[in-house]
Protein backbone atom coordinates (compact mmCIF):
# COMPACT_ATOMS: atom_id res chain seq x y z
CA UNK A 1 0.00 0.00 0.00
CA UNK A 2 2.96 2.61 1.20
CA UNK A 3 4.69 1.60 -1.99
CA UNK A 4 1.51 1.75 -4.06
CA UNK A 5 1.10 5.93 -2.73
CA UNK A 6 4.98 5.76 -3.41
CA UNK A 7 5.10 5.15 -7.07
CA UNK A 8 1.85 7.51 -7.48
CA UNK A 9 2.87 10.42 -6.00
CA UNK A 10 6.49 9.76 -7.69
CA UNK A 11 3.99 9.53 -11.03
CA UNK A 12 2.53 12.70 -10.12
CA UNK A 13 5.60 14.83 -9.55
CA UNK A 14 7.09 13.62 -13.15
CA UNK A 15 3.87 14.13 -14.69
CA UNK A 16 3.31 17.36 -12.96
CA UNK A 17 2.25 19.90 -16.52
CA UNK A 18 3.70 23.01 -15.29
CA UNK A 19 7.11 22.26 -15.86
CA UNK A 20 8.55 23.63 -12.39
CA UNK A 21 9.78 20.93 -9.68
CA UNK A 22 8.19 18.32 -12.05
CA UNK A 23 11.37 16.49 -11.30
CA UNK A 24 12.25 15.87 -8.00
CA UNK A 25 15.07 13.57 -7.65
CA UNK A 26 15.90 14.22 -4.57
CA UNK A 27 13.18 12.26 -3.23
CA UNK A 28 14.13 9.24 -5.20
CA UNK A 29 15.77 7.61 -2.56
CA UNK A 30 13.13 7.58 0.04
CA UNK A 31 9.93 6.38 -2.52
CA UNK A 32 12.34 3.87 -4.13
CA UNK A 33 15.99 3.39 -2.54
CA UNK A 34 15.59 0.07 -0.68
CA UNK A 35 12.69 -1.40 -3.50
CA UNK A 36 15.77 -1.11 -5.81
CA UNK A 37 18.44 -2.44 -3.64
CA UNK A 38 15.73 -5.34 -2.67
CA UNK A 39 15.68 -6.15 -6.64
CA UNK A 40 19.30 -5.73 -7.11
CA UNK A 41 20.21 -7.66 -4.23
CA UNK A 42 17.58 -11.04 -5.20
CA UNK A 43 19.54 -10.90 -8.44
CA UNK A 44 23.38 -10.38 -7.40
CA UNK A 45 23.87 -11.68 -3.64
CA UNK A 46 26.78 -9.27 -2.98
CA UNK A 47 25.45 -6.51 -0.62
CA UNK A 48 28.27 -4.27 -1.65
CA UNK A 49 27.97 -4.25 -5.50
CA UNK A 50 24.28 -4.35 -5.41
CA UNK A 51 24.44 -0.78 -3.61
CA UNK A 52 26.94 0.20 -5.79
CA UNK A 53 24.75 -0.65 -8.87
CA UNK A 54 21.88 1.11 -7.04
CA UNK A 55 24.03 4.18 -6.74
CA UNK A 56 25.04 3.58 -10.80
CA UNK A 57 21.25 3.31 -12.05
CA UNK A 58 20.31 6.51 -9.53
CA UNK A 59 22.91 8.41 -11.42
CA UNK A 60 22.57 7.04 -14.97
CA UNK A 61 18.61 8.14 -14.22
CA UNK A 62 19.86 11.61 -13.32
CA UNK A 63 21.71 12.49 -16.10
CA UNK A 64 19.19 10.62 -18.51
CA UNK A 65 16.17 12.43 -17.21
CA UNK A 66 14.89 13.23 -20.80
CA UNK A 67 14.51 9.16 -21.26
CA UNK A 68 11.50 9.13 -18.84
CA UNK A 69 8.46 9.09 -21.09
CA UNK A 70 6.13 9.18 -18.68
CA UNK A 71 4.57 6.64 -19.96
CA UNK A 72 5.47 3.90 -17.15
CA UNK A 73 5.66 4.76 -13.18
CA UNK A 74 8.80 5.98 -12.05
CA UNK A 75 9.19 2.71 -10.28
CA UNK A 76 9.24 0.90 -13.80
CA UNK A 77 11.79 3.18 -15.60
CA UNK A 78 14.07 3.15 -12.65
CA UNK A 79 14.40 -0.62 -12.24
CA UNK A 80 14.57 -0.86 -15.82
CA UNK A 81 18.01 1.17 -15.48
CA UNK A 82 18.59 -1.07 -12.82
CA UNK A 83 18.53 -4.01 -14.81
CA UNK A 84 20.71 -2.99 -17.20
CA UNK A 85 23.25 -2.49 -14.90
CA UNK A 86 23.37 -5.47 -13.13
CA UNK A 87 23.44 -6.97 -16.95
CA UNK A 88 27.02 -4.62 -17.38
CA UNK A 89 27.95 -5.89 -14.05
CA UNK A 90 27.50 -9.78 -15.06
CA UNK A 91 28.89 -8.94 -18.62
CA UNK A 92 32.26 -7.66 -16.68
CA UNK A 93 32.74 -10.15 -14.74
CA UNK A 94 31.54 -13.11 -17.86
CA UNK A 95 34.64 -11.16 -19.83
CA UNK A 96 37.21 -12.47 -17.05
CA UNK A 97 37.33 -15.28 -19.43
CA UNK A 98 36.77 -18.80 -19.40
CA UNK A 99 40.18 -20.04 -18.54
CA UNK A 100 38.77 -19.21 -14.62
CA UNK A 101 36.05 -21.40 -14.99
CA UNK A 102 37.98 -24.85 -15.11
CA UNK A 103 39.28 -24.16 -12.09
CA UNK A 104 36.76 -22.43 -9.70
CA UNK A 105 34.45 -24.67 -9.42
CA UNK A 106 33.84 -26.51 -5.60
CA UNK A 107 34.10 -30.27 -5.54
CA UNK A 108 31.31 -32.27 -5.52
CA UNK A 109 29.72 -31.10 -8.36
CA UNK A 110 28.43 -33.14 -11.79
CA UNK A 111 31.95 -32.29 -13.09
CA UNK A 112 33.95 -34.44 -10.71
CA UNK A 113 31.63 -37.57 -11.06
CA UNK A 114 32.75 -38.83 -14.59
CA UNK A 115 30.51 -41.78 -14.28
CA UNK A 116 27.72 -39.77 -13.16
CA UNK A 117 26.26 -42.53 -10.72
CA UNK A 118 26.61 -40.33 -8.22
CA UNK A 119 23.78 -41.07 -5.55
CA UNK A 120 21.18 -38.15 -6.60
CA UNK A 121 18.48 -38.03 -3.50
CA UNK A 122 15.03 -37.82 -3.81
CA UNK A 123 13.11 -35.02 -3.40
CA UNK A 124 10.00 -35.51 -1.54
CA UNK A 125 6.78 -33.39 -1.35
CA UNK A 126 5.29 -30.99 -3.47
CA UNK A 127 7.60 -28.55 -4.69
CA UNK A 128 4.75 -26.02 -4.31
CA UNK A 129 5.47 -26.87 -0.11
CA UNK A 130 8.78 -26.28 -0.13
CA UNK A 131 8.30 -22.90 -1.80
CA UNK A 132 6.32 -22.18 1.12
CA UNK A 133 8.77 -22.36 3.82
CA UNK A 134 11.12 -19.42 4.52
CA UNK A 135 13.66 -21.41 5.43
CA UNK A 136 13.57 -22.55 1.74
CA UNK A 137 14.43 -19.61 0.30
CA UNK A 138 17.34 -18.89 3.03
CA UNK A 139 19.12 -21.75 1.68
CA UNK A 140 18.44 -20.80 -2.41
CA UNK A 141 19.49 -17.70 -1.66
CA UNK A 142 22.58 -18.81 0.24
CA UNK A 143 23.25 -21.53 -2.25
CA UNK A 144 23.10 -18.70 -5.30
CA UNK A 145 25.24 -16.15 -3.60
CA UNK A 146 28.08 -19.11 -3.50
CA UNK A 147 27.80 -19.51 -7.22
CA UNK A 148 30.89 -18.23 -8.74
CA UNK A 149 30.50 -14.38 -10.38
CA UNK A 150 31.02 -15.91 -14.10
CA UNK A 151 28.06 -18.55 -13.65
CA UNK A 152 25.47 -16.52 -11.74
CA UNK A 153 24.90 -13.81 -14.38
CA UNK A 154 23.54 -16.48 -16.81
CA UNK A 155 21.57 -18.10 -13.94
CA UNK A 156 19.81 -15.12 -13.38
CA UNK A 157 19.22 -14.05 -16.80
CA UNK A 158 17.90 -17.41 -18.13
CA UNK A 159 16.21 -18.64 -15.00
CA UNK A 160 15.17 -15.30 -12.80
CA UNK A 161 14.40 -13.63 -15.89
CA UNK A 162 13.72 -15.95 -19.12
CA UNK A 163 15.70 -14.45 -21.24
CA UNK A 164 16.34 -16.50 -24.27
CA UNK A 165 19.39 -17.78 -24.71
CA UNK A 166 20.43 -15.54 -27.39
CA UNK A 167 19.52 -12.58 -25.44
CA UNK A 168 21.77 -13.85 -22.99
CA UNK A 169 24.83 -14.73 -25.37
CA UNK A 170 24.54 -11.46 -26.72
CA UNK A 171 24.33 -9.44 -23.56
CA UNK A 172 27.19 -11.53 -21.77
CA UNK A 173 28.85 -11.99 -25.19
CA UNK A 174 29.87 -15.46 -25.25
CA UNK A 175 28.95 -18.30 -27.68
CA UNK A 176 26.06 -20.21 -27.18
CA UNK A 177 28.27 -23.29 -26.49
CA UNK A 178 29.97 -21.28 -23.85
CA UNK A 179 27.11 -20.20 -22.24
CA UNK A 180 25.24 -24.04 -22.11
CA UNK A 181 28.28 -25.08 -20.06
CA UNK A 182 27.76 -22.00 -17.54
CA UNK A 183 24.29 -22.66 -17.23
CA UNK A 184 24.69 -26.21 -16.84
CA UNK A 185 27.43 -25.82 -14.08
CA UNK A 186 25.37 -23.35 -12.57
CA UNK A 187 22.36 -25.46 -12.56
CA UNK A 188 23.98 -28.79 -11.78
CA UNK A 189 26.03 -26.60 -8.81
CA UNK A 190 22.75 -25.07 -7.56
CA UNK A 191 20.71 -28.52 -7.73
CA UNK A 192 23.60 -29.94 -5.60
CA UNK A 193 23.86 -27.11 -2.90
CA UNK A 194 19.87 -27.06 -2.48
CA UNK A 195 20.09 -31.18 -2.32
CA UNK A 196 22.66 -31.25 0.74
CA UNK A 197 21.23 -28.04 2.39
CA UNK A 198 17.40 -28.66 1.91
CA UNK A 199 16.12 -31.78 0.69
CA UNK A 200 18.45 -34.24 2.22
CA UNK A 201 17.17 -33.08 5.36
CA UNK A 202 13.87 -33.00 4.89
CA UNK A 203 13.60 -36.32 3.89
CA UNK A 204 14.73 -37.30 7.33
CA UNK B 1 28.57 -40.61 -46.65
CA UNK B 2 27.62 -38.05 -44.68
CA UNK B 3 24.09 -39.22 -44.00
CA UNK B 4 25.93 -42.41 -43.24
CA UNK B 5 27.98 -41.28 -40.73
CA UNK B 6 25.06 -38.99 -39.03
CA UNK B 7 23.39 -41.98 -38.88
CA UNK B 8 25.44 -44.44 -37.12
CA UNK B 9 27.21 -41.40 -34.63
CA UNK B 10 23.24 -40.89 -33.78
CA UNK B 11 22.90 -44.75 -33.45
CA UNK B 12 26.34 -44.69 -30.75
CA UNK B 13 24.79 -41.61 -29.50
CA UNK B 14 21.44 -43.16 -28.89
CA UNK B 15 22.98 -47.01 -27.35
CA UNK B 16 25.93 -45.42 -25.66
CA UNK B 17 25.16 -42.48 -23.47
CA UNK B 18 26.46 -41.51 -20.07
CA UNK B 19 25.38 -40.00 -17.04
CA UNK B 20 27.37 -37.34 -17.31
CA UNK B 21 26.28 -36.19 -20.91
CA UNK B 22 23.09 -37.24 -20.28
CA UNK B 23 22.94 -34.48 -17.73
CA UNK B 24 24.64 -32.31 -20.07
CA UNK B 25 21.54 -32.75 -22.77
CA UNK B 26 19.02 -32.38 -19.70
CA UNK B 27 20.28 -28.81 -18.97
CA UNK B 28 20.62 -28.13 -22.84
CA UNK B 29 16.79 -29.45 -23.52
CA UNK B 30 16.07 -26.70 -20.88
CA UNK B 31 17.18 -23.91 -23.64
CA UNK B 32 15.98 -25.42 -26.42
CA UNK B 33 15.23 -27.85 -28.98
CA UNK B 34 17.41 -30.89 -28.84
CA UNK B 35 18.66 -32.64 -32.43
CA UNK B 36 16.68 -36.03 -33.19
CA UNK B 37 19.11 -38.40 -31.80
CA UNK B 38 19.43 -36.32 -28.63
CA UNK B 39 15.90 -36.24 -27.97
CA UNK B 40 15.72 -40.15 -28.10
CA UNK B 41 19.27 -41.65 -26.47
CA UNK B 42 17.68 -38.78 -23.39
CA UNK B 43 14.72 -40.98 -23.61
CA UNK B 44 16.15 -44.53 -23.79
CA UNK B 45 18.67 -43.31 -21.07
CA UNK B 46 15.46 -42.73 -18.68
CA UNK B 47 14.25 -46.15 -18.83
CA UNK B 48 16.65 -47.22 -17.00
CA UNK B 49 18.38 -44.56 -15.30
CA UNK B 50 16.29 -42.71 -12.19
CA UNK B 51 18.87 -41.09 -11.28
CA UNK B 52 19.42 -38.95 -14.50
CA UNK B 53 15.16 -38.67 -14.29
CA UNK B 54 15.69 -37.30 -10.87
CA UNK B 55 18.68 -35.07 -11.99
CA UNK B 56 15.95 -33.41 -15.01
CA UNK B 57 13.18 -33.11 -12.22
CA UNK B 58 15.53 -31.11 -10.18
CA UNK B 59 16.20 -28.85 -12.74
CA UNK B 60 12.96 -28.20 -13.55
CA UNK B 61 12.00 -27.73 -9.55
CA UNK B 62 15.32 -25.52 -10.06
CA UNK B 63 13.81 -22.96 -12.30
CA UNK B 64 10.76 -22.73 -10.79
CA UNK B 65 12.09 -21.52 -7.66
CA UNK B 66 14.01 -19.25 -9.92
CA UNK B 67 10.70 -17.53 -11.24
CA UNK B 68 9.26 -17.49 -7.99
CA UNK B 69 12.72 -15.62 -6.37
CA UNK B 70 12.63 -12.75 -9.38
CA UNK B 71 9.02 -12.69 -9.04
CA UNK B 72 8.43 -11.74 -6.04
CA UNK B 73 9.32 -8.31 -4.85
CA UNK B 74 6.92 -7.64 -2.65
CA UNK B 75 7.73 -10.22 0.09
CA UNK B 76 11.47 -9.53 -1.42
CA UNK B 77 11.03 -6.21 0.31
CA UNK B 78 9.71 -7.37 3.45
CA UNK B 79 12.83 -9.50 3.94
CA UNK B 80 15.33 -7.49 2.34
CA UNK B 81 18.01 -5.59 4.88
CA UNK B 82 17.45 -2.03 2.33
CA UNK B 83 20.45 0.15 1.47
CA UNK B 84 23.24 0.56 4.34
CA UNK B 85 23.28 4.13 5.83
CA UNK B 86 26.60 4.68 3.91
CA UNK B 87 25.17 3.59 0.69
CA UNK B 88 22.28 5.56 1.80
CA UNK B 89 24.46 8.93 1.74
CA UNK B 90 26.33 8.74 -1.10
CA UNK B 91 23.25 8.24 -3.28
CA UNK B 92 21.91 11.28 -1.45
CA UNK B 93 24.60 13.12 -1.67
CA UNK B 94 24.58 12.61 -5.64
CA UNK B 95 20.77 13.19 -5.83
CA UNK B 96 20.64 16.68 -3.61
CA UNK B 97 23.75 17.92 -5.88
CA UNK B 98 22.04 17.41 -9.18
CA UNK B 99 18.66 18.99 -8.07
CA UNK B 100 20.33 21.86 -6.71
CA UNK B 101 21.83 22.09 -9.94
Amino acid sequence: MKEEQATKIGEQRVNSPDGSGAFRPECWLDEHGDALFAFAFSRIRDRAAAEDLVQDAFAAALANLDGFSGNSSLRTWLTAILRRKIYDYYRDAARKGFSELATDLPDGSAESAPRGHQVRKRWRGDPAWHFEQREFWRVFDDCREKLPTTLAGAFVMREMDGLTTEEVCQILGISASNLSVRIFRARALLRQCLEDRWFAREGK
Amino acid sequence: MKHVIRFFSGLKLILTLRCDESERLISKSMDGQLAFAQRWALRMHFVTCYVCRRFKRHLSILRDAAQLRAENLESELKVSPGLSPESRQRIATILERRSSE
